[in-house]
């Protein structure tokens, strides 16, 4: 413990290291941005090509009216969950090691989001027309169906990308307004209008403060409602196999464990790139690294209680899903149990593997190479053998190009957001650097934490 | 075979069943007594399974009745066959003792349809006659409406389709043909319907019993399809909708098909 | 000589502390008068000025119950307006209410409370105000908005005797 305390760093020092990202500017910031982004350019002209031809250009077919769009959807969402949970949970349980994370996480948990919600869009058969799933007075005099779980599913991720970005944004805001005093030109126009004019007046402050403590303990349950709407979209179907009354809480569980799995993966990332590592320490691999053990176990149980039930109904429509789960798609399954519970519980389980960074980092990629293989299996085996029509789906190029074009999105729009915001929250790590120390107790040192009150 | 009168009675057990079959004609979601000064309606479907040959003549006529595409044999192979009524066959028994078993189905137009309520833009709804409408300019094609039909019947546009000559010059005038994105289904004929009505507007009439029917029905060598309005005595659907052999297909879903099927009757 | 005010800076929380007691007691001067500034929160209680009630809380339940109000018109009062049946369920059935209901009560409850937070902050306001640049980079400052020449001078006085780094005018607009 003692050797992993924060060296002191005086306020300046803090100022420079955290706001180097945005500072200054590498090649390498350039060639990761053009690469993600040219992921995306493919995707989109892919996207640009599905229009032209239409929704079959995926493979798609009868009784397959959903695939690789959808699976990507809800992986997003999921991997979008953790990031505002464990800023949120975390504030509300005063851990003082949040700081250096809270500001990353947010961030994914915005770009994540935002691509998930581009698949809702895509995945339409014509999505010039999307406007007409929006709740607005028109000509048409009509509304959206509200009955149907897709405009659920559609308010409840409005709604979340909404709070996430206020959530985010309330806690920029006294960063923008120190980058507004360490930026020229065009930079320091820009921090100065974002920062809102913020000075830093304990009147703003003591708002702060409560803003925070009312958007972290509201926004758990939004970010909860809206997985088990996800899950409703299949749960509230007729399908063998999709309407089930787990796919709610197992859709939470799941999309926690890819969001854990994305944390570590961007935690890495941006240590890596902007050489944080005297602001994210291994301590912090290690906390996640034990809390994504623990969801690990939790969604398995989830994941085994869905086929279970199925399997011991014997109704036949479940039998011929599950049969063909385990038989078509025992490759998927496989890299499930691989990927999803042999890798992470073989590494997870040793406190040395979870402090070494790039370890997690593999951990972070295998977790989710399983929760992306499990959505495949969530969303096509069971369609495959409905009631009476049976049918195949092989996903082609085109759906691989969106899938890859939607790593693109994400990674260029975390890619450019890390150029204009400090990836880790200044004034939430100074604020904890002076309430931590050490004191000395009968000739020993002992680090001592000053205890944040109740948040409210 | 079972006796007559306890297989009506099994068959209409369902959730909205009040025994002896009588179930939806009395309890209909959406009565009116009149409707724009018509007697209501109610249209709805029998098959007989007994006279069903199983030679696709219904699903031919429809095809040409509907502006159905023809998509070839790679795209019906890949599972993107368009058809708004098919001809299941069930192989029955092990080879020398086997039999073929045929069943036509159509869209059922289920009172409770489960792809009614999923629509979030409301493209596909249940009109006052107890036709499970689609409004194909309204579509979006989020296709859950496929997803949860239990009968597989809805069918989406893939891709664009195309009528190479003279085959564009058959076009039923009175059928929209669909654009690519959207989901279209059987729709029990409506334009026949319609078109039957303003007939009978025209001429200051009521509807005469069987004065029309779909194109399947038409088309139906041994008359194993019956259509009609099941609110009028009068109509031959009327008198088969509730004969001792109807079942309706899944009926344990609870959708309330407006289709009837006759079981066939086994020597 | 107008209004102006002095800005003290300060390296050390205690210096601080120690400044806004005296501009209190022997600087007479008023809580509004006076005004903390750094760039990163205190624990509750440590260097507050600020004695202005908070509402955010009251806000947002007020906004939580708006958006329960306009969640129930939004999904079962809009599908009033034109009344499609489908699928043998009502034209509003409550648990597409309930879900739609919640998720506005969130929206409009967080949305008011962040805007809220913003009215009782006087914030986005660009004018320019006082403030110094080294707050920004770890010093804490106080400002005491002095009415007259005498009061200002006693005030630097104060904050000199407190320990300051640095003390200055500043002529822009105090809040």
């Amino acid at each position: 413990m003692y050797d992993e305390l924060p060296v002191p760093l005086t306020a300046a020092q803090v100022n420079t290291d955290l706001t180097r990202n945005i500072t200054q500017t590498g090649w390498l910031w350039w060639a990761i941005l053009g690469l993600f982004g040219s992921v995306f350019g493919w995707g989109a002209l892919v996207f640009a090509y599905q229009i032209y031809n239409g929704m079959g250009a995926y493979g798609n077919n009868r009784p397959i009216y959903w695939a690789l769009p959808i699976i990507n959807f809800v992986f997003w969402a999921g991997v979008a969950l953790s990031g505002t949970m464990i800023s949120a949970i975390l504030r509300l349980l005063h851990a003082g090691w949040r700081r250096s994370l809270t500001r990353m996480t947010e961030t994914l948990t915005v770009c994540a989001l935002a691509v998930a919600g581009v698949f809702p869009l895509l995945h339409i058969g014509r999505n010039w027309t999307f406007f007409w799933m929006l709740a607005y007075p028109n000509e048409r005099q009509l509304w959206p169906n509200y009955k149907s779980p897709l405009l659920w599913d559609a308010t409840a991720i409005s709604v979340y990308l909404t709070t996430s970005v206020i959530f985010w944004y309330s806690g920029l805001i006294p960063d923008f307004a120190i980058l507004r005093e360490r930026t020229q030109g065009w930079r320091r126009t820009l921090y100065t209008v974002l920062c809102l004019g913020w000075r830093g007046t304990d009147r703003e402050w003591r708002r702060l403060k409560v803003l925070f403590g009312i958007l972290t303990v509201m926004i758990i349950p939004v970010f909860v409602s809206l997985h088990t709407i996800v899950g409703w979209d299949f749960g509230m179907s007729i399908v063998p196999g999709w309407h089930s009354n787990i796919f709610a809480p197992y859709f939470v569980c799941g999309a926690l464990y890819s969001g854990c799995g994305a944390v570590l993966i961007i935690m890495y990332c941006v240590r890596r790139s902007f050489h944080l590592e005297q602001y994210i320490l291994p301590k912090h691999f290690d906390n996640i690294g034990k809390v994504l053990f623990s969801i690990s176990l939790l969604w398995f149980y989830f994941f085994a209680g869905d086929a279970w039930s199925d399997w011991f109904s014997r109704d036949p429509s479940h039998i011929n899903w599950l049969y063909f789960m385990f038989h078509g798609y025992k490759w998927v399954l496989a890299l499930i149990l691989v990927f999803g519970i042999l890798v992470p519980f073989s590494m997870l389980a040793f406190g040395k593997v979870r402090r070494t960074p790039w370890l997690m980092l593999l951990v972070g990629i295998s977790v989710n190479i399983a929760m992306f293989s499990e959505r495949v299996t969530v969303v096509i085996p069971a369609p495959s053998r409905n009631i009476l029509t049976w049918g195949n789906y092989t996903p082609n190029w085109v759906g691989i190009s969106v899938t890859a074009g939607a790593i693109g999105l994400f990674g260029f729009l975390y890619t450019l957001l890390s150029k204009f915001i400090p990836i880790v929250s200044i004034w939430e790590f100074r604020e904890g650097d002076h309430a931590e120390g050490l004191e000395r107790v009968g000739g020993g040192e002992m680090p001592v934490v000053i205890r944040e009150e109740a948040i409210g | 075979m079972p006796d007559a009168k306890e297989l009506a009675a099994e068959r209409s057990s369902g959730p909205s069943g009040s025994g002896e079959g009588q179930l939806e004609r009395d309890s209909l979601p959406y009565s009116k007594d009149t409707e724009g000064g018509r007697p209501t309606r109610k249209w709805a479907m029998t098959i007989d399974l007994d006279r069903c040959t199983g030679c696709h003549a219904c699903e031919t006529a429809c095809a040409a009745e509907n502006n159905i595409p023809v998509v070839g044999e790679q795209q019906a192979h890949q599972g993107r066959l368009h058809q708004w009524i098919r001809v299941e066959r069930y192989w029955e028994g092990s080879y020398p003792n086997v039999k073929a078993r045929f069943m036509p189905i159509p869209c059922q137009h289920c009172d409770n349809a489960p792809c009614e309520p999923v629509c979030p833009v409301y493209a596909t709804y249940h009109n006052p006659e107890g036709l499970n409408a689609m409004a194909y300019n309204r579509c979006v094609g989020t296709r859950y409406c496929g997803n949860n039909c239990p009968y597989d019947v809805r069918m989406f546009n893939w891709f664009e389709h195309s009528w190479d000559e003279p085959l564009n010059q058959h076009l039923n005038p009175d059928v929209t043909v669909r654009e690519k994105g959207v989901m279209e289904k059987c729709t029990f004929c409506v334009q026949r319907i319609r078109r039957a009505e303003e007939k009978s507007d025209a001429e200051g009439r009521e509807l005469e019993p069987d004065e029309f029917t779909t194109a399947c029905a038409q088309a139906c060598p041994p008359k194993a399809i019956t259509f009609g309005n099941v609110k009028d005595d009068r109509w031959s659907v009327s008198k088969l909708w509730n004969d001792p052999r109807r079942f309706r297909l899944l009926e344990e879903l609870g959708t309330s098909p407006a289709v009837v099927y006759l079981k066939t009757v086994e020597d | 000589m107008a209004e102006t005010t002095v800005l003290g800076l300060f390296e050390e929380i205690e210096q601080a502390a120690s400044a806004l007691n005296r501009l209190r007691g022997e600087g007479g001067k008023a809580t509004e008068d006076l005004m903390v500034m750094s760039s990163v929160p205190f624990p509750e209680g440590v260097l507050e000025s600020d004695k202005s009630p908070i509402r955010l809380t009251t806000v947002t339940a007020v906004f939580a119950f708006v958006g329960i109000a306009f969640g129930i018109l939004l999904a079962g009062g809009t599908a009033q307006l034109y009344l499609i049946p489908g699928g043998g369920k009502p034209i509003s059935p409550a648990p597409s209410i309930g879900i739609i209901a919640y998720e506005m009560m969130m929206l409009f409850a967080l949305t008011a409370a962040f805007i809220a937070a913003l009215y009782e902050m006087r914030l986005p306001s660009w004018r320019s105000k006082v403030y110094d640049t080294r707050i920004s980079e770890g010093l804490i400052g106080i400002a005491a908005h002095c009415a007259d020449e005498e009061q200002a001078e006693k005030a630097e006085q104060l904050c000199r005797d407190a320990g300051a780094a640095d003390v200055r005018r500043d002529a822009r607009a105090f809040e």
